[in-house]
């Protein structure tokens, strides 16, 4: 198995080509504007397979305008200058991953018509090539690193319309690509973490929830390059791939099945089927016969391949061919053997069999039922797809979804989409590539390690959260630095499961850390009272009262440790002053829990037992 | 050293440990020294420094060029491959060049006009669909460096194919297009088909091109045969959702890059055209026109083949073509400013008209004042437009404009700078005396004095 590596990462500086602010806006009421894109041939006379099976689609494509957005992005100006600051962020991340950083800079445009960006490309500049990083003693080439600008943000789909965001068409996003040197799963997300945390040293770096997105490149043994297109969660990158290495195993299982049924060149065959529909009591299908037709394609020799029960683990044709139907903007499609279901019964589909006059224990079809135009060129591409079946693993793009798996996006892209920006001159490198470069991570976590005294293994947990800093600022606050681990490795996960993401650690926690210094609550109290006063966005006091925390004096411990040792009286004699001791202070413990000290508590409860004896 | 290094050719060049292999592509004027630009096998294009540590390695001699012959024998050559569909009429696409037919340069980097226009139909195929289109390659200019030459040139090209054509679309840069409109309005009168000028503001390599749509738009005006006016087509807004069509005479571009650039000054646009126009699109469209009145000027719609025309119920329609193919170049357009000086004005020696924009409702200062009669003296025509653009002239409402007046100045009313400047050349040419011309010059000729 290999596997590259590109990391998308956003820059926290104006955007590429505008002096717009680089930041997201809520959802709102923004006005509008419409465009459709057109396929156009590259530099080379070729139009780019990729962008033409796009324009197939012929969708229109609707562009919010947020207060961020200038003609630029509105494409209709033509772009600035690059933004200095990026291409000095650039420059440094290209430095401190061993690169040879190229002399001049072209702005490049990349044909792109799914509408993501408003002029039809995006626009991005190689800055660096061939460089490395060591990491657990193996070593990872580096390809490229490049500067391009961030697409549009998807916001929805309607029937024939994408609706795209502008305030993301822009920002800064440093391109870095691995070669494909990585085997395992595991390394992959390694890597991918790692090469987050150098560009984080930057400072310069965006954080965040999709500010940071991965590509994987992966290739299997009998395979094709497959790309799965930004994964927003590092942690997940491992799953896409054993997802991905599984689907590859079956669809090879499919090739072979349908290799010993023997192989046949098989025609594209479609039936209008309509009236036969009409007599079919599904929903769906009524539904779309409204106004449309019912169309068939005949897939020969591909019974049960669409589904599982050939032996493999896992429906691999049939999800393809949904996922080509979602791609041309439509629902509605069955194949044979998903049937009967759907409202289509043994009897029709005895009646479908007998229609198309197929073999029912070899052949199977796919329905599809809505308009005419728009089902041709679905069973046109499914049919495409099926014959490459008998090829093997298609080279694609494919769509990360949240269980791990992927879904077919669109055919991979050829070198033919690149041609010169012409709106921008060449940048000659006058950078400054002498100046001090930020430390690497190893150097930050070892100093980490030594400083506060932590265990190496912490100080890296530390540093992928990228906390470092953070930790660092609250330590001169809080010298009981187990208790920002505390807050590290509990109150943070806990937060994440509920969704909420904490970027500024430092300005986060250092209200709880300061009433924590000030002794209003105890130590035991510290994780409750920090998770419940994100969680909810109330104040410290607000939550020590939803806990029912409330801070206790030295002479209440006191009476209480009296009150307990008095009705334990018997028990402390029998057992004695040792053995007594952890029961009676658990006791105590129960009461106080987070109002007071536990050191203290024990101060107490020691010095009252010791008076019983 | 660059000198050995032939543009498409393929290199490797070695240096500081790492090796940059592709093909050699121009550099660009503003190059520095020592700078190969190659493109790279993964797309980019890089700039290399050589110094005396690269070590260079050829691997290819440049391919022979293929474009034309790929073009060729996608598309045949021009004068067959149009013949199809059984349409009875046909049209004429004639190209002048402009961003609409223009290709990157890779010398200099920019966008550069096609030197022939075969690999137009490629580039839209959709016309393949639509009748009989033949392309004409007329000029191949930026639009900025037309000439009275080439507007003879071109203007006698669209007079021999209106006679035979259900229409003519021409591709023009946008950067002059109303003068020539303007200008050919004059010189092709009552046409008996449609003379519309087509541009586009982002160039026709990319795929946001508004040129495709501008283009497809004409040729569905034409194929509707609704109207046959000289006029100019281009996006209604910066969204893809319709065309406005403006009178040549009454046309001005108003905005250095957006789609919606073109407007109709002093007046109504004669329509809008686009497939899915609603009755509220129309209604926005016409709201932009706020600074004219309406006058009463009515729309018809009108559907043609999957378009919504909205039409306006006064635009011409199957003239008798009349051509004035005579223009004179001995004019010259002055924008006033403040404390401008006649004797600035050795040039205009030797001009046989002069149009002044002036400030407000037609104003300029005491000195011009001065100057205008010495002109008029002299029997150079002159005409006062308005810098407002929008707006008449209306030189009886101050002092300076009644003295402008009595100097012999004349009104470009509600004529444009441009439109005036174009107007005077034309009926200075088509005149015998001052008179004359001055009579043509307030005469309403191809609506240019109409809202």
């Amino acid at each position: 198995m290999k596997i590259g590596l590109e990391i998308h990462q956003q820059l926290n500086t104006k955007k590429l080509f505008c002096d717009d602010e680089s930041k997201l806006y809520d959802d709102d009421i923004f006005p509008t504007i419409v465009r459709r894109l057109h396929a156009v041939k590259g530099e080379l006379g070729l139009t780019d397979e990729a962008a033409m099976s796009q324009e197939k689609k012929s969708l229109q494509y609707r562009y919010e305008i947020t207060p961020n957005s200038c003609m630029v992005e509105w494409d209709e100006e033509p772009p600035h200058n690059v933004n200095g600051e990026a291409l000095q962020t650039a420059i440094t991340v290209a430095r401190l991953l061993n690169t040879h950083i190229v002399d001049t800079f072209f702005v490049m445009r990349k044909i792109v018509i799914d509408g993501s960006n408003t002029s039809g490309f995006q626009r991005t500049i190689m800055v660096a090539k061939d460089g490395y990083i060591v990491l657990n003693g193996n070593k990872y080439n580096i390809e490229t690193i490049c500067l391009e600008e961030d697409a549009c943000r998807k916001i929805r789909t309607e029937k024939n319309e994408l609706i795209y965001r502008l305030d993301r068409l822009g920002i800064p996003l440093i391109e870095i690509a691995t070669a494909p040197d990585i085997h395992t799963p595991e390394e992959a997300k390694e890597v991918a973490e790692y090469i987050g945390m150098v560009l984080r040293r930057t400072g310069m770096v965006k954080r965040g929830i999709g500010t940071i997105r991965e590509d994987l490149n992966i290739s299997i043994e009998g395979g094709n390059r497959v790309e799965i297109k930004g994964i927003q969660d590092l942690s997940m990158i491992p799953k896409y791939v054993n997802e991905e290495v599984e689907r590859e195993n079956n669809l090879l299982k499919v090739k072979e099945i349908l290799h010993e049924r023997g192989y046949a060149d098989f025609p594209f065959k479609m039936v209008d089927m309509t009236d036969l529909g009409k007599r079919i009591n599904s929903h769906v299908i009524k539904e779309n016969l409204e106004e449309g037709s019912l169309l068939s394609l005949i897939l020969p020799n591909f019974k049960g391949l669409m589904g599982k029960d050939i032996g493999i683990t896992r429906k691999v044709l049939g999800p393809e061919f949904a996922a080509i139907s979602r791609y041309h903007g439509a629902k509605g499609i069955f194949h044979s053997d998903e049937l009967p279901g759907y409202g289509i019964d043994a009897g029709n589909l005895n009646d479908i069999y007998a229609y198309l006059g197929i073999d029912r224990a070899k052949d199977g079809f796919v329905l599809f039922a809505g308009e005419v135009a728009i089902g041709k060129r679905i069973l046109k591409d499914i049919y495409e797809r099926a014959k490459y079946a008998y090829t093997g693993i298609p080279k694609e793009t494919r769509d990360p979804l949240p269980d791990g798996t992927s879904a077919y996006s669109r055919v991979l892209s050829g070198m033919h989409r690149m041609y010169p920006e012409t709106d921008i001159l060449p940048v000659t490198n006058n950078f400054d590539m002498q100046s001090k470069l930020p430390e690497m991570p190893d150097k930050v976590v070892n100093d980490l390690a030594e400083s506060f005294h932590l265990n190496k293994k912490v100080a890296w947990f530390i540093m992928k959260k990228a906390y470092d800093d953070d930790f660092k600022k609250l330590a001169t606050v809080c010298m009981d630095y187990s208790l920002i681990l505390k807050i590290i490795e509990e109150v943070i996960p806990l937060l994440e499961k509920n969704g909420i993401e904490v970027i500024d650690l430092y300005n986060s926690f250092l209200e709880v850390v300061t009433a924590y210094n000030k002794g209003l609550f105890a130590r035991e109290a510290m994780v409750d009272i920090a998770y419940t006063t994100k969680l909810e966005n109330i104040s410290i006091d607000e939550a020590m009262l939803k806990l029912g925390i409330k801070s206790i004096s030295r002479e209440d411990v006191y009476k209480i440790v009296d009150e307990i040792i008095n009705k334990k009286r018997d028990f402390i004699y029998r057992t004695g002053y040792e053995r007594s001791l952890k029961p009676i202070m658990g006791e105590v413990m129960k009461e106080i829990r987070g109002r007071y000290s536990g050191k203290e508590i024990m101060e107490i409860v020691r010095e009252k037992l010791s008076l019983c004896f | 050293m660059n000198d050995e290094l032939k543009v498409g050719s393929r290199v490797k060049i070695e240096k500081n440990g790492t090796v940059y292999e592709g093909v050699v592509i121009p550099s660009s004027i503003f190059s520095e020294k020592n700078m190969v630009n190659i493109k790279l096998d993964n797309g980019y294009n890089t700039g290399i420094k050589i110094d005396e540590k690269c070590n260079i390695i050829y691997l290819s001699e440049p391919e022979p060029d293929k474009t034309a012959e790929r073009d060729a024998s996608h598309n045949g050559n021009i004068e067959n491959i149009h013949e199809r569909g059984n349409d009875n009429g046909s049209i004429t696409i004639i190209s002048t060049g402009g961003t609409i037919a223009s290709y990157v340069d890779y010398v200099t980097g920019a966008v550069k006009p096609v030197v022939d226009g075969s690999g137009f139909m490629s580039i839209i195929p959709e016309l393949n669909d639509m009748g009989k289109i033949s392309i004409k390659p007329v000029l191949n200019i930026l639009s900025e460096n037309i000439s009275f030459e080439d507007w003879t040139l071109l203007a006698r090209e669209c007079y021999n194919n209106i006679k035979k054509d259900t229409g003519v679309v021409v591709l023009h840069g946008t950067d002059t297009m109303g003068y020539t409109t303007s200008l050919l309005s004059f010189m092709i009168q009552n046409p008996s088909a449609p003379l519309i000028f087509v541009g586009s503001q982002r160039s026709i390599d990319r795929p946001s091109s508004d040129g495709f749509f501008n283009i497809i738009s004409a040729v569905n005006l034409i194929k509707a045969e609704v109207m046959s006016e000289v006029a100019v087509m281009m996006h209604a807004s910066t969204s893809d959702d319709g065309v406005s069509i403006h009178r040549g005479v009454k046309v001005r571009k108003m905005h250095s890059s957006r789609r919606d650039a073109f407007r109709t000054i002093n007046g109504m646009p004669l329509g809008f055209i686009g497939p899915s126009l609603t009755d509220e699109k129309f209604r926005d469209f016409m709201g932009e026109y706020n600074f004219t009145p309406k006058y009463g000027i009515e729309y018809n719609r009108i559907q043609f083949n999957k378009q919504n025309i909205w039409l306006r119920k006064d635009v011409k329609k199957g003239g008798n073509t009349e051509f004035f193919p005579k223009i004179n170049r001995k004019v010259s357009l002055v924008w006033f400013y403040p404390d401008m000086k006649r004797d600035d004005f050795e040039f205009l020696k030797g001009k046989e008209g002069v149009v002044f924009a002036g400030s407000g409702l037609g104003h300029m200062n005491k000195d011009m004042i001065e100057l205008v009669k010495e002109l008029v003296k002299k029997g150079i025509v002159t005409a006062i437009s308005t810098q407002c653009i929008n707006g008449t002239v209306n030189m009886n409402v101050y002092e300076t404009g009644r003295e402008l007046i009595k100097a012999g100045a004349i009104s470009a009313s509600i004529m444009t700078p441009e439109v005036a400047f174009t107007k005077l050349s034309w009926a200075l040419a088509n005149s015998s005396a001052i008179d004359d011309t001055v009579k043509l010059f307030k005469q309403n000729i191809a609506g240019e004095l109409s809202y």
